[in-house]
């Protein structure tokens, strides 16, 4: 009578484990954001760009630089647009001009809106084209290392 | 108040980092440079040519020519000049003048160029600047003893300098 007793509990406790072992769950709350993202890069620096040759009775012949390219990335579903700006500006009679393919904008000495829409996502290897012009009356311009920069911000 | 003082660094650290996430940039270093920089050309050729006398016996008909131009780009110093200089002197009693007219310098006026294989000036004081389809004349004359000069070419040499 003990031993089938025992056996009896053995058998009810074997298929209380079963049946905890056939269901178990468990719960964890989390949290998802993605915060908004501008980025922009650019490939390198351009090549100098050095004035030397002129048509006569014209203006010294501008140089071209499309030698770089950028790289953004934002996420701003109202879009985006890429400012540029020149520091140190350049003085009266010289000119740079950067089309990020909206067309050239001339930053000699004031910041401009390069692209005035750029829509949600990503892109890479897009150009940058720049000409440099100078007019005659201005006389040479020593080197000088000027520091450009792009910056993408949400509209 | 300990808890509010952190509750408003937290929301003020929080704009902070919204603001900075709106923009970003990248830099490019982009080197300029304009070299001294003259150049002048000249519009064409000048064929000139003494065939008649002026009347009265008072010599041969000096012949002249205002149809070719210069162009001129000056961007060195404020002092810029033309030269004029011929490849080869003429004979005695051939003589041809050149006129270079200027608005950013200033002509020298009538210039005796017959013998001047070496460079002689015929603008002075030329601006940093441009000057496109400027007049030369040329003033060409002959005395009756110098005879008959047979069609010479001759080069004139026009340069800007510093």
């Amino acid at each position: 009578m003990k031993k089938l007793t025992m056996v009896l509990a053995i058998g009810a406790m074997s298929v209380l484990l079963l049946s905890f072992a056939s269901a178990q769950t468990a719960q964890q709350t989390f949290s998802l954001a993605v915060s908004s993202i501008y980025k922009i890069s650019v490939s390198g620096d351009p090549a100098d760009m050095t004035i030397t040759d002129a048509v006569p009775g014209s203006d010294p012949t501008p140089v071209a630089d499309n030698s770089t390219t950028y790289g953004i990335t934002h996420n701003d579903a109202d879009g985006a647009k890429i400012t540029a700006g020149l520091l140190p500006v350049l003085a009266a009679g010289y000119t740079l001009t950067i089309d990020l393919g909206d067309g050239p904008v001339d930053i000699s000495t004031s910041t401009e809106d390069a692209v005035g829409n750029v829509a949600a996502g990503a892109s890479s290897g897009n150009t940058i084209a720049y000409e440099f012009s100078a007019t005659a009356a201005a006389g040479p311009l020593t080197s000088v290392s000027e520091t450009v920069t792009l910056t993408v911000v949400g509209l | 108040m300990k808890k509010s003082i952190m509750i408003i660094a937290l929301v003020a650290l929080s704009a902070f980092a919204f603001q900075m996430s709106l923009a970003q940039a990248a830099n490019q270093l982009v080197t300029l440079e304009v070299k001294v920089v003259n150049k002048i050309n000249i519009s064409g050729p000048v064929s000139l040519m003494i065939d008649d006398a002026i009347p009265g016996g008072a010599g041969l008909q000096p012949v002249s020519d205002n149809s070719t131009s210069y162009n001129i780009t000056h961007n060195g110093s404020a002092i810029g000049k033309i030269t004029a200089a011929v490849n080869s002197p003429l004979p005695a009693g051939i003589k041809l003048e050149l006129t270079l007219a200027s608005t950013l310098g200033t002509s020298t006026g009538i210039q005796d160029i017959s013998n001047a294989t070496t460079a002689i000036d015929v603008v002075g004081g030329i601006n940093q600047g441009k000057d496109a389809t400027q007049m030369i004349t040329y003033d060409f004359s002959a005395t009756p003893e110098a005879g008959v000069f047979a069609s010479t070419v001759k080069t004139v040499t026009l340069t800007v300098t510093d």
